[in-house]
């Protein structure tokens, strides 16, 4: 599944002004709705797993960041980043991990991999 | 042959940011410009976003449909700013936050997104706009002065948090430049603001165009948390 924004393309990609929407595609640029069903926690824990560096845990549970934690902050600022982008890639929605309702918990999403792929099921809506 | 870079740079409907525009396109470039107008440039290797810099999903938007595009981001030129020349006790607050969320909003959430895209491959060159207003403390614009001091000091921040990612971040500090911006500050304000100068004229536009060259160039990898102000204003 593809993912298409905001644009005509059969007007090209130059001079044209972007209204922002989001729309997955799919083969032949059929629209495809990212359903709840889609998103489950099974396929949100393996693409957290699997975006994670070599260096870092690769199993739930696995601490992440904080204490036991194998990411340093800079780190977790490349490892989220690449997160929210292979989150728009797969579900085609574009989010911001450390948004206000994560910062503001008492205890961290980012703090393993079942926290973490709890949070962006969530914040996905599903 | 060297690949065109693929540059962002906000408020490009006029004034600096249009200029700016106009020159990296000219260098080969490939430059994707936002404003909250229509754009006013017509150029095979631009796109345009229509946008308000403070509005937190259409910046998102915008950064994912640029790396989508191009696959990355080379250079951020944050430019789009507001003024509003008054005394502070007679600002409404709504003016205060209006600048703010253009200046320093708008600035921060370019930096946090497309700083995002730069981590992922480990290099990029930031470059914010800062003021002479601020180190001259000049009377009537304590708002847009503060929301530059917050860019400056961001901006500063920002260079340490990024350098180990390969990220330079570093800030030009323009004189009044006769665009839109300043056309309504009163000739007396202007000269008196000149006069603090040590080069006692107007700034153009290619003045702003060689400082961002420099931060720009590849060669200028060992620059970051930077603030170069033009006219020979000292911070």
């Amino acid at each position: 599944m593809g993912h298409r924004f905001g644009y005509n393309p059969e007007r090209g990609h130059n001079n044209v002004t972007f209204a922002f929407w989001t729309e997955p595609v799919g083969a032949n640029n059929v629209r495809v709705m990212t359903t709840s069903a889609q998103i489950s926690l099974e396929k949100v824990r393996h693409l957290v797993i699997e975006t994670l560096p070599q260096s870092a845990g690769n199993s739930p549970g696995e601490a992440i960041f904080g204490p036991g934690g194998t990411l340093d902050s800079l780190g977790l600022v490349g490892y989220l980043a690449d997160l929210e982008y292979r989150i728009a890639e797969i579900f085609g929605r574009e989010v911001v991990l450390a948004s206000e309702a994560a910062m503001s918990r008492s205890r961290s999403p980012f703090r393993d991999v079942t926290a973490l792929s709890e949070y962006i099921v969530e914040l996905l809506g599903a | 042959m060297k690949s065109p870079r693929v540059l962002i740079i906000t408020g490009t409907s006029r004034g600096i940011g249009l200029g700016l525009a106009e020159h990296y396109l000219a260098q080969g470039d490939l430059v994707c410009g936002c404003s909250r107008a229509p754009a006013s440039l017509q150029h095979p290797n631009y796109s345009h976003y229509e946008l308000d810099v403070s509005d937190e999903k259409a910046v998102v938007a915008m950064v994912h449909a640029v790396v989508r595009q191009h696959g990355r981001i080379d250079g951020l030129l944050n430019n789009a700013g507001i003024a509003s020349m008054n005394h502070a006790l007679l600002s409404p607050l709504a003016t205060a936050r209006s600048i703010f969320s253009t200046n320093f909003f708008g600035t921060f959430l370019f930096c946090r997104e497309v700083g995002k895209a730069m981590v992922r491959k480990k290099s990029g060159r930031i470059v914010n706009f800062a003021t002479v207003a601020t180190p001259l403390r000049l009377e009537g614009e304590s708002l847009y002065a503060a929301s530059k001091a917050a860019v400056e000091s961001f901006t500063q921040v920002l260079a340490r948090e990024l350098g180990e990612a390969g990220i330079t971040v570093n800030a030009i500090g323009p004189t009044p430049v006769p665009t839109d911006l300043i056309k309504n500050v009163p000739k007396n304000k202007m000269d008196a603001l000149l006069a603090r100068q040590a080069i006692r004229r107007f700034g153009a536009i290619q003045d702003v165009i060689n400082v961002a060259d420099f931060f720009l160039a590849p060669k200028s990898s060992f620059v970051t948390g930077q603030i170069i102000y033009l006219g020979g204003v000292t911070g």
